[in-house]
């Protein structure tokens, strides 16, 4: 194997991952996309143009110009992970096998009453967040209930992309393709076999354990409302209910007396609202989503690339805990920055003690006003950069002679050659 | 006017106001049929609201740009039917409910710590019974208001309630208490509003269910009704015990804090518990232990003599002259108890208060009291805490007196000639205050804005140099600014029932130097060490309360004489700072928000936060952001 390659090319969609990975070796060069979707706020441009080039890009490297990916992985059901899928182009690309995190599975009963619950959450708090606002755009609304908004719309609205990649509703990829859940619960089947033997992908989250399970589970209320799931009445409410008979009322205000009225006015009791409740519960299902994300290392001939997903904190330790796991991630080239650079996830242990120093980190980010103070960590990038790696961002694509290329502000790609 | 006019013989004002209540919610009411009436100061000139010199009951529904009719308790008919009959359906009844039940809790809360409750700078507490439709009712420091909401009932799982009927938590005594009582351990202890251990919002709820739980023992009748149906087994009996009721049924959920009462009387779950709610439970049962202990203990003998010397109860009723007297006893040993804990509240750190604490607080503030616990009532509560596993860490023994906070290393005073604390306008006021019949004397607060007389330094300045003077004794960083939190007096009656006057001051200090450089100053976790200090009136220092910070010259502090109380205050101070980085580190870990912000998660954990679906599981969301409205910390 000595002599092959694996490049890593990263798309700019903006608040997003979409990374195409190549290895060339002995065998046919083998393709994989992990995920294409962008954040419905921070896209640097259409998806369906990023969709376009991908598409063009494994066009003019195919021998007949038909695009094909031998392996589509879709992390977690994210927007901003999947959304591109449901762009239409897709239905001309020769798709062999999509890979899900098993969550996604509906034949596993257990995944199955996660994945509604998730669903089903997003759904609910949507529509509280369409009774805070009065059914007026929450987009214009306060900033938290804007910010819950957008998380419950990145866990909920990507029905069109998970039918592609399911192969339903009349939503496929050019001919029929095989999907695989993983991790399967026979250990053995998740070290899987690529690139004609040449690599081989080690799928080490998310976990199947009980415990770690819920961290996935999305919450059960939102302050001081409930999103509860089984109650059939759904979201209940009382604005336009009268408390009390109208007799009870004060018609006149004049008659109140002058201390009242000075206490109600400096309580400001317009400004009592559940927004918190609704951003803390919305920022919950985001984070138990993530926790599904597949995490995979892919190993050509000993040169090992790290994909997390977007695992955070709990579901990263599920992979630090387990030695021979955390084994695999020592000495890679290669690491796919999770969650746009975010606090906890990545944790500072896998900076400072697990990965050696000198390897590629790709962060892929776009510019979302609300969260450019907090993403990317700046302590994470001090911390990479302490440990001399290379951070090569989406936003600002650098030339790195013999090892980085950019096309434009449309990709960056990384090429690593593997010493057998 | 002429003078036959004004020459009428007087009618004395009345001491006291009778006011009704449910009990203890509208539905434990409709299903006994009982109300029950409220006993409470009569405040002079008190306003339609009602608005008194402590509480203002503010009804004003946002949600419809409405008030409602605020009731006037002083009109002849309602003051002669002990207020009006409540009812669901009528608001007044809603504010006369809140008022008394609080103005009631407050009064309690007087008589143990021993002084007059005034609110910060004199303000009012302000009481909304309508502000919100949620499942939560809540204690808002920054509106200085306690803001209940309303809600449906469940409509699967009502209980006792119709399906989809409007609950007010403003009619819930145990709700009015519980947040009353979270108002004046934030008057009290202000700094106990920021989460620094796992402890600090624990107790604020444990002490807050606490008072809740023992205020269903005010009502006499309520406890012979329940001795007579338990046969003096108050285990037995639920109703009595059982906090906020109807809430929990409504919700379709448990009652989280009250879950470990009658529990096995074991430390595990308390070592386990991570969560507030757990950690204040056990501390909850414990008490609650230990009331059972004392009441089983002080009716012994009754049963005996009703016996004929056995203790072995027939099967039927009780005598209703034992009931009577068995009755006397729960009341009497639940004020004594609940009157322990609460006094205690004067010896608590200033700042990061813990569990440990508060039962070194305890025993030494009763121990002050009653040096010989005749009663072992102290015995009773320490050993049902132990068993429970709360005790402070690292005491050698569980004895009286390894448990009482230390008296300072060498002798220290606040009429220290070098920098004299002038005690005596303080003393004077707390005086005045405690005669009722004359003038309450002059606000004497830490806050600056409160001079003297002219041309006197500032209480604030005064202690402010006295304390820099003996920063290193007090556990404070001589070099930082320490700042007079609270100065007060207390008369507290002891055993030989004389009153025990007492000086209570809390001293702070914000430590800059050991915060996070990378934040802004202002929007980043204070770090802030604390001192309480007991003395006596003439000045005399016999306790000193450190919650420390390690010493910024390390080589000064290693100059001084062996024994100096520096040494440990620097161990201690050292640790405390290691653990509590830690612990805003996991609360950074734990928050699913902090992705996405730079806020500390510290500043999302809140009253409103706390409280979520009170009663409930409110675990499963254990952090939530505190509102947008909050720009400017101020805690």
């Amino acid at each position: 194997m000595s002599g092959s390659t694996v490049a890593v090319r990263m798309y700019n969609v903006g608040f997003g991952d979409a990374f195409l990975i190549t290895v060339e070796g002995t065998a046919k060069p083998w393709r994989m996309l992990i995920d294409c979707g962008v954040h419905s706020q921070g896209q640097a441009r259409k998806i369906s143009e990023t969709v376009d080039a991908i598409i063009s890009d494994l066009a003019a490297t195919s021998p007949d110009g038909t695009p094909h990916l031998d392996v589509v992985a879709a992390t977690h059901h994210h927007a901003d992970h999947i959304s591109g899928f449901s762009v239409d182009a897709w239905q001309d690309v020769r798709v062999d096998e999509v890979w899900l995190p098993f969550v996604e599975d509906e034949t596993d009963a257990d995944a199955a009453a996660l994945r509604r619950a998730q669903t089903e959450t997003a759904r609910r708090l949507l529509g509280l967040i369409e009774a805070r606002t009065l059914g007026l755009d929450p987009g214009s609304g306060p900033a938290d209930v804007r910010e819950a908004h957008w998380f419950a719309l990145n866990s909920f609205g990507n029905a069109d992309a998970t039918d592609r990649l399911l192969g339903r509703n009349g939503q496929h990829f050019a001919g029929a393709h095989r999907v695989r859940y993983f991790p399967h619960p026979d250990e053995a089947e998740n070290t899987v076999a690529v690139a004609g033997g040449d690599a081989v992908v080690h799928v080490v989250g998310p976990s199947r354990d009980p415990e770690q399970l819920k961290r996935m589970d999305p919450p059960k209320s939102a302050g001081w409302l409930r999103l509860d799931l089984d109650d059939p009445e759904g979201v209940e409410d009382l604005t336009d209910v009268p408390l009390f008979d109208p007799d009870y009322v004060v018609s006149d205000r004049d008659r109140l007396p002058e201390s009242l009225v000075d206490a109600k006015r400096s309580l400001n009791l317009v400004r009592v609202t559940n927004d918190a409740g609704l951003l803390g519960a919305a920022s919950i299902l985001e984070r138990a989503v993530n926790n599904t994300s597949l995490f995979m290392v892919l190993d050509v001939g000993g040169t090992r690339l790290i994909f997390p997903g977007d695992a955070q904190e709990g579901a990263w330790q599920h992979v630090l805990q387990n030695p021979a796991k955390t084994d695999l991630l020592r000495d890679a080239v290669f690491y796919k920055v999770g969650h746009h650079g975010s606090h906890n996830a990545t944790p500072k242990d896998f900076v400072e003690k697990v990965w050696q120093d000198g390897g590629y980190a790709m962060l892929p980010w776009g510019l979302v006003k609300r969260w450019q103070d907090a993403i990317p960590k700046r302590e994470l990038l001090a911390a990479l950069h302490d440990h001399q790696h290379t951070v090569i961002r989406a936003d600002a694509p650098q030339t790195l002679p013999g090892v980085v290329t950019v096309n434009g502000d449309l990709w960056s790609e990384v090429v690593f050659t593997v010493n057998g | 006017m002429t003078l036959a006019g004004v020459n009428v013989p007087s009618v004395p004002t009345p001491d006291r106001r009778r006011l009704r209540t449910f009990a203890f919610d509208p539905m434990s009411t409709r299903l006994s049929g009982r109300y029950l009436v409220l006993d409470v100061p009569f405040e002079t000139n008190l306003q339609p609201g009602p608005c008194g010199s402590l509480l203002q009951v503010v009804d004003f529904d946002a949600t419809r740009d409405q008030w409602y009719e605020p009731v006037d308790l002083d009109a002849g008919a309602v003051l002669a039917q002990d207020g009006l009959r409540p009812s669901e359906r009528d608001p007044r009844t809603h504010q006369q409910v809140v008022y008394a039940v609080a103005m009631s809790v407050i009064e309690r809360f007087e008589r143990f710590v021993g002084r007059r409750f005034r609110w910060r700078a004199n303000h009012q507490l302000r009481l909304v019974p309508h502000a919100f439709e949620g499942r939560n009712a809540f204690f808002d420091p920054r509106r200085r208001a306690v803001l209940f909401g309303y809600y449906r009932a469940d409509q699967r799982d009502p209980g006792p309630n119709l399906p989809g009927q409007v609950i007010f938590t403003c009619l819930s005594s145990d709700i009015i208490a519980h947040e009353i009582t979270h108002a004046i351990v934030h008057r009290l202890r202000r700094y106990f509003a920021q989460a620094t251990n796992s402890d600090v919002f624990a107790l604020h709820e444990a002490f807050a269910d606490l008072v809740a739980l023992f205020q269903h023992f005010v009502h006499r009748d309520v406890v012979i009704q329940a001795v007579a149906a338990t046969s003096g087994d108050l285990r037995r009996n639920s109703g009595l015990l059982d906090l906020a009721e109807e809430f929990g049924r409504s919700s379709g959920r448990g009652r989280a804090l009250r879950s470990a009462i009658g529990t096995e009387r074991t430390p595990d779950r308390f070592r386990r518990a991570t969560e507030p709610h757990e950690r204040g439970a056990c501390f909850v049962a414990a008490v609650f232990d230990a009331y059972l202990d004392v009441y089983q203990a002080s009716i012994a003998d009754l049963l005996r003599i009703a016996t004929g010397g056995s203790g072995v109860l027939p099967p039927g009723r009780l005598h209703p002259d034992l009931v009577n007297r068995v009755a006397d006893e729960a009341v009497k040993n639940a004020d004594r108890l609940l009157g322990m804990v609460v006094r205690a509240f004067d010896y608590l750190p200033v700042v990061d208060v813990t569990f440990g604490d508060v039962v070194r607080a305890i025993v030494t503030a009763d121990r002050v009291l009653f040096p010989d616990d005749s009663g072992n009532l102290r015995g009773t509560l320490v050993e049902a805490m132990r068993r429970r596993g709360i005790y402070p860490p690292r005491v050698t023994s569980l004895a009286d007196a390894a448990l009482t906070w230390p008296a300072p290393e060498q002798p220290l005073s606040l009429a220290d000639p070098a920098a004299p604390v002038d005690l005596q306008p303080l003393i004077l006021s707390a005086t005045r205050d405690l005669d009722l019949t004359g003038e309450a004397g002059p606000v004497i607060s830490a806050a600056p804005a409160a001079g003297g007389r002219a041309g006197e330094r500032r209480i604030d300045q005064q202690v402010g140099a006295w304390a820099r003077r003996h920063a290193h004794a007090l556990g404070l960083e001589p070099s930082v600014d320490i700042d007079l939190a609270g100065i007060h007096v207390a008369y507290r009656q002891a055993a030989d029932r004389q009153p025990r006057p007492e000086i209570v001051v809390q001293l702070t200090q914000r430590r800059p130097d050991l915060e996070d450089p990378g934040l802004d100053e202002n929007k980043r976790p204070v770090f802030r060490a604390g001192t309480t200090l007991i003395a006596g009136v003439d000045g005399r220092v016999e306790f000193v309360i450190a919650k420390p910070f390690p010493f910024l010259d390390e080589g000064a502090v290693a100059a001084l004489p062996p024994g100096h109380a520096a040494h440990g205050h620097h161990r201690a101070g050292t640790d405390r700072l290691a653990a509590l980085r830690r612990w805003l580190a996991g609360l950074e870990e734990d928050d699913a928000l902090s992705a996405w912000t730079l806020e500390p998660a510290i500043d999302r954990l809140d009253f409103a936060a706390m409280h979520n679906d009170v009663g409930g599981e409110a675990a499963d969301v254990r952090v939530h952001r505190r509102g947008a409205h909050v720009q400017r910390r101020v805690r």
